[in-house]
């Protein structure tokens, strides 16, 4: 899952700030790197979420600054939702 | 502060139907080449028309590079793109020193219009959550002339002006003043409209385009078959400054902008047109620059085919220049490119540099039928090798606006 998710992470990232998906790994830093500024943050917020049918919290996007933090975060956010559906 | 300054055109970048980049441009209006093609940008099987003056195989990447190009709007490609060769036509080199000496000045109308509906579109479609960000900038109509500041790290003015046919040359007259006043150095003057379904569809529904009689469209600008405009799109970018700047710097001079002068007459619409503010824009123009009519040896007409504006401009023409009409000769490069409205003046001055300096005049092509309503000394269907010295540029907007520009060659005096 984390693999899958990591790529279209990156897959994303990498169509909303125009680096190629070789230049993006898992430390890559979004605004030290890859020249992401809010609108772009907001940008790739939102096709992670149309992505992965997840609502990533406003307050939280400015503190996910790694490709790696978004990982996690998309990971909790499934784990979270899957929990919801067992527990319906 | 001099009003005196002259001030000239050291560089001209043109992305048009019938070419990309001045000498190309240049080339295929001497051909008498034509732009207009089956639209492919979009699906036109709920119009009567189905023609325009598409650029086909624009590609952006090649002028300015992949960075950010994604959420930029077909306008803002345009009109970077043909600042690009603008810029590298004046060997103009941006810094540090200098860029709060350069401005930015464009004439831009529907430019937004598709950006717009496409950002409501996806907002009703998707929901308000799920509208991208990053393409709310390019719903306002000074978007293109801010990305190429931001494109081009230009940090003087800049400005968007909309005022309909008359945008680019306006921009000009706007820049000119900017530097004779001393608050810039040199100027990046442009207009620019793109082809869209929203803009087609608004001339469509008015009644303006060409073809809608189900006959084969036509832009054959004082044609008597004439009945309406071909829409199309480009972008001209012209870089202004004054004379002695350019020759400090060692820029290549293509022409001097000789005088200029904008009148407004309420018309009211497209039907019923006095002419009386057109006429004083040329007169005053000629008076500006202590002008006989005489003097100038082409007109480059803003008619576009429509019934209407091709018959005043002719009135005009006619009443200011009296005996001189016989000799001054007279074309309209729509016949090649169509109407790109915002954009027209823009490229009809980038047209008449290459008239000056290729020593040709671009003919009004598709004439066949003369109409005693349109009596100028028109060059038709074919380039007339001939040595120009100067060119007075026209445009006209149906709602009230009227601008003119007189240019000349460098070494005529």
């Amino acid at each position: 899952m984390t693999e899958s998710v990591a790529k279209e992470i990156i897959s994303i990232v990498s169509d909303v700030t125009g680096f190629e998906p070789e230049e993006i790994s898992l430390e890559t830093h979004f605004y030290n790197d890859l020249e992401v500024d809010s609108i772009k943050a907001i940008e790739i917020a939102v096709a992670i979420e149309k992505r992965f049918k997840v609502s990533v919290r406003d307050d939280e996007i400015p503190n996910i600054t790694t490709v790696k933090q978004a990982v996690e975060v998309v990971n909790n956010l499934l784990k979270e939702k899957e929990q919801n559906v067992q527990a319906q | 502060m001099s009003w005196q300054k002259d001030i000239v055109i050291t560089g001209i970048g043109v992305i048009s139907p019938i070419g990309e980049g001045r000498e190309a441009f240049w080339q295929a209006l001497r051909n008498g080449d034509v732009g207009f093609r089956k639209i492919s940008l979009f699906d036109t099987s709920a119009f009567k028309v189905h023609i325009a003056g598409e650029i086909t195989g624009f590609d952006p990447l090649a002028y300015i590079g992949k960075k950010d190009l994604r959420v930029l709007d077909r306008s803002t490609r345009l009109l970077l793109s043909a600042s690009c060769l603008a810029i590298d036509d004046a060997s103009l080199e941006i810094t540090d020193e200098n860029t709060f000496r350069i401005g930015v000045s464009v004439g831009a109308t529907f430019g937004s219009l598709h950006s717009i509906a496409q950002f409501d579109i996806e907002g009703l479609r998707e929901g308000p959550r799920y509208v991208n960000p990053s393409f709310f900038p390019n719903t306002v109509i000074n978007s293109p002339a801010s990305q190429v500041s931001i494109r081009f790290k230009i940090k003087g003015f800049n400005s968007t002006i909309s005022t309909g046919f008359c945008a680019s040359m306006d921009a000009l007259v706007y820049a000119a003043d900017f530097i004779r006043l001393g608050r810039a150095d040199v100027v990046l003057v442009g207009g620019v409209e793109e082809l869209c379904e929203e803009t087609f569809m608004g001339f469509h529904n008015l009644g303006l385009l060409s073809g809608l009689d189900g006959r084969e469209p036509l832009s054959c600008p004082f044609d008597r078959r004439r009945n309406g405009v071909i829409l199309s799109e480009g972008a001209a970018v012209i870089v202004i400054e004054t004379e002695e700047h350019a020759l400090d710097r060692g820029a290549p001079i293509l022409a001097r902008i000789r005088s200029y002068s904008s009148a407004f007459t309420p018309d009211g619409d497209y039907k019923f047109r006095s002419g009386k503010g057109l006429k004083t824009a040329i007169e005053n123009a000629l008076s500006e620059a202590s002008l006989a009519p005489e003097d100038i040896d082409y007109i480059s007409c803003c008619a576009n085919s429509t019934r209407e504006l091709d018959r005043m401009e002719s009135a005009v023409i006619r009443e200011v220049f009296g005996e001189a009409v016989n000799h001054v000769y007279a074309s309209s490069v729509k016949s090649m490119i169509g109407e790109t409205y915002s954009a027209s003046g823009a490229l009809a001055l980038a047209a008449s540099v290459g008239a000056i300096n290729k020593g040709f005049i671009p003919p009004t092509v598709n004439y066949l039928e003369t109409d005693p309503e349109c009596d100028l000394n028109h060059v038709v269907n074919k380039a007339l090798d001939a040595e120009i010295k100067r060119a007075l540029v026209t445009s006209s907007d149906p709602y009230g606006n009227n601008t003119v520009v007189v240019i000349e060659g460098v070494n005529n005096e």
